[in-house]
């Protein structure tokens, strides 16, 4: 397990976490990534549905997978699609329980959009851009150096000559334009995760 | 991905897509690998798209104040311009060499004749030793890659073997007379050809040729959809490409799921690490007879 590490609900014994991990793994020794994909898109699930709470769901939602994998009442497979089933229940009571509390009507309060103008020239104090910095600097070194140099190369470029670039990269690799991108995706992810988790103080790079 | 797909994508993203087919995506942005992974892609390409300014009229708009209203959006534009900055400005620069542990001090006695010699020494022995642990990290590394592709390899053979196998004891194999597989290239901006199978009224199944730019992954999966309704129809098992030259997925798909119309195979490789990645889509129209 990588960037992030695995949540440990209050309510949640050890033994029901273990168990959640091997059902999500379905037979292959995924060494907790299965858990920490699923959980990464309950939470940009929840996130496009406006919910400020996204984390908190996303683990709501997974604490209810393991209790009812406890009591043995999961009939729907794959895993996944039970994960999702109950997600929808969870943004539902959300919605709902908000709702009660008068809060408003959707998107969550704390996602009203700022006027745009605002949004990306609002300065970060000096140290909070030297901190993200230092974070990206220190996660890619953490890179492998081939996922490194992928990442750099196929980012380096802003004109259309990165299309022409991106055409080579691939070509180099031997896979196609959509492959590399996913490739690229996948370790910008990755990088991404670091970075956050380094910025938020729960990981030094 | 077609640009009608990816126009979709955008859509789904920025909250514009109809209710419908946004709870469609919705499930498959939680259920589906090959969605999840081209979703996530989009996402990336439209934030590159947003921070080189090449979004403009309603998708800025509705970037702006949709896609942005969350916070944790808001951070990944952030990531993505330094991103773009530490690639930008890394371009020129040399490699970035490995981290490097430094020595422990050496504490250093008064000067002596022997004393003298062996300080002079001690430079010429760690370079030696660092030599030694380079010359052994490549070696190692050739090994691993070494070992790497004879387990591919093995794994192709044994697909071949049990493709063999099965044409021995006449299992999962093609009936007398029936048509042979149906060979398809990976659609790209260089392949825009869509095959074309006339498929025999009778048959119990009908067999593809996946042909593979390169045999990067010891196992494949591949994934039927129907193109026009975007219905995932059939799934195959994790199963081995051939040694053949190019290498092949072969697939044999019941006749039955065929009806006349326009289909993709999403074909995704999984690595020795569990991860699983899509390799490339591959078309065809099934024409009525």
């Amino acid at each position: 397990m990588s960037q992030e590490s695995l949540k440990e609900d209050r309510g949640l014994t050890q033994r029901a976490l273990q168990r959640l991990l091997e059902w999500l793994d379905q037979g292959m020794e995924s060494e907790g990534s299965a858990y920490l994909e699923m959980r990464r898109r309950l939470v940009s699930y929840f996130d496009r549905h406006q919910r400020r709470r996204a984390d908190d769901l996303a683990d709501e939602t997974l604490n209810r997978v393991a209790r009812a994998l406890e009591a043995g009442e999961i009939r729907i497979t794959p895993p996944a699609r039970y994960c999702y089933v109950i997600a929808r229940y969870v943004l539902l009571e959300e919605v709902r329980r908000e709702r009660l509390e008068g809060r408003l009507d959707a998107p969550d309060a704390g996602m009203l959009a700022p006027a745009p103008n605002r949004l990306f020239q609002r300065e970060d104090t000096q140290a909070v851009r030297e901190q993200r910095l230092e974070c990206l600097d220190g996660c890619l070194a953490e890179l492998r150096p081939d996922q490194r140099d992928l990442l750099l190369d196929y980012y380096r470029d802003e004109t259309r000559d990165k299309i022409e670039r991106r055409r080579e990269i691939a070509r180099r690799l031997g896979i196609s334009m959509n492959a590399l991108a996913i490739r690229a995706c996948r370790i910008r992810g990755t990088l991404e995760s670091c970075v956050g988790a380094c910025c938020q103080g729960r990981q030094k790079p | 991905m077609t640009d009608h797909r990816d126009r979709e994508l955008v859509s789904y993203l920025l909250g514009t897509l109809p209710q419908d087919r946004a709870d469609a995506f919705d499930e498959l942005s939680v259920t589906d690998d090959a969605f999840t992974a081209q979703l996530r892609v989009a996402e990336d390409e439209l934030i590159d798209a947003y921070i080189g300014g090449e979004l403009t009229g309603e998708t800025l708009a509705q970037f702006e104040t949709a896609y942005l209203s969350s916070p944790r959006r808001r951070e990944r534009v952030t990531f993505a311009r330094e991103l773009r900055r530490a690639a930008s400005s890394k371009r020129d620069a040399p490699p970035m060499p490995e981290p490097i542990v430094p020595p422990p001090p050496v504490v250093t006695p008064p000067a002596r004749p022997v004393a003298m010699a062996m300080r002079a020494l001690v430079p010429a022995l760690l370079a030696i030793v660092c030599i030694a642990l380079v010359v052994d990290r490549v070696r190692m590394q050739g090994e691993l890659d070494r070992v790497r592709s004879e387990i591919t390899e093995l794994a192709s053979q044994f697909a071949d073997l049990l493709r063999l196998h099965n044409g021995m004891t006449g299992s999962n194999s093609p009936a007398p007379g029936s048509p042979a597989p149906l060979a398809l290239r990976p659609s790209s901006a260089a392949n825009l050809d869509i095959a074309r199978l006339d498929l025999d009224p009778a048959a119990v199944d009908s067999a593809f040729d996946l042909l593979l730019a390169s045999n990067q992954f010891p196992a494949y999966q591949a994934e039927l959809t129907d193109v026009l309704t975007s219905e995932r129809i059939w799934q195959s098992d994790w199963i081995a490409a051939t040694t053949a030259a190019p290498p092949v997925v072969v697939l044999r798909v019941p006749a039955r799921m065929l009806k006349p119309g326009f289909y993709s195979f999403v074909l995704v490789g999984r690595g020795a690490s569990g991860a699983s990645e899509p390799v490339a889509i591959y078309k065809f129209v099934r024409s009525a007879r």
